[in-house]
């Protein structure tokens, strides 16, 4: 068997267990886990609305790192890495903020709510990854590498002020749950499901940052 | 009937919102990566033929 060959076997095998992964998150959600009593059924958002959360996350990483590594050694295959982590960090970026809207739209009779810290610094965190890939799109992706590098760095250093921005209001001036903070998930299929879904979206990022990647690099040798 | 049961809200139309708009984000996307990996892979062969 070809080294190529070998790769694509292994690419179908991870996209199999990742596929799975989600749908067992899926089964988890929607047939084990039992409605939550105050809420309902819209409850279950939380588990992908959460798990896009920290995808998202992963993504600023994987962008901090690709920036960082770029401006060290001015090789443009980390550039594509920060670029194709971007793109993924805006996907999931859009899904928990959507997701979340929906959720308080039901939970507290508002789309969105100024005053509520969490809210407006993701909101921060999806301006500036939305900036990050309209700003690649205006020109030459080389050029372009150096400032998008530095939106990059950028969007990454948001990352801790939407996780802390809990932490610097009391919990009576907030909307936003803090759900695992205050050990909120009694049942014990909450926390299986919880950490699957999780982990299964996580891989998911994982897995399209690597095909973005590839992608980016393609392109440029077949451009070559 | 329990009263928790009695008691829990219909938000079954916003769940389905959030999952349709979470799927049809995801999938999109996915489509996306696909369409471009398989127009990559009929360059290659034509340009190796």
């Amino acid at each position: 068997m070809s080294l190529k060959a070998g790769l694509e076997k292994f690419q179908s095998a991870i996209i199999s267990a990742v596929s799975l992964s989600v749908l067992y998150a899926l089964y988890l959600v929607f047939m084990v886990v039992p409605n939550e009593r105050v809420m309902g059924p819209i409850q279950r958002i939380f588990y992908f609305h959460v798990g896009s959360a920290v995808a998202c996350y992963c993504a600023a990483g994987i962008v901090l790192l690709g920036s960082l590594m770029y401006l060290a050694t001015r090789n443009i295959k980390h550039d594509y890495l920060s670029h194709a982590a971007a793109e993924v960090g805006l996907l999931f970026c859009t899904i928990t903020l959507i997701s979340g809207m929906i959720w308080g739209k039901s939970a507290w009779n508002t789309w969105f709510d100024w005053r509520e810290p969490r809210l407006v610094t993701f909101l921060l965190l999806w301006i500036i990854f939305f900036s990050l890939n309209l700003f690649r799109t205006l020109g030459d992706p080389d050029r372009m590498a150096r400032q998008a590098s530095a939106l990059g760095i950028l969007s990454a250093l948001t990352v801790p002020l939407v996780v802390f921005s809990v932490k610097l209001l009391p919990q009576s001036a907030q909307l936003h749950p803090q759900v695992v903070e205050n050990s909120g998930l009694k049942h014990p299929t909450y926390w299986t499901a919880f950490f699957l879904s999780m982990a299964a979206l996580t891989a998911l990022q994982f897995l399209l940052i690597w095909l973005r990647w590839r992608i980016a690099a393609l392109e440029r040798t077949k451009n070559a | 009937m329990p009263e928790a049961i009695e008691s829990v809200p219909n938000t079954f139309p916003a769940l389905f919102a959030a999952y349709t708009v979470i799927w049809v984000l995801l999938s999109a996307y996915i489509i996306m990566l696909g369409r471009r990996i398989a127009r990559l892979e009929r360059k290659e062969r034509s340009g190796s033929k």
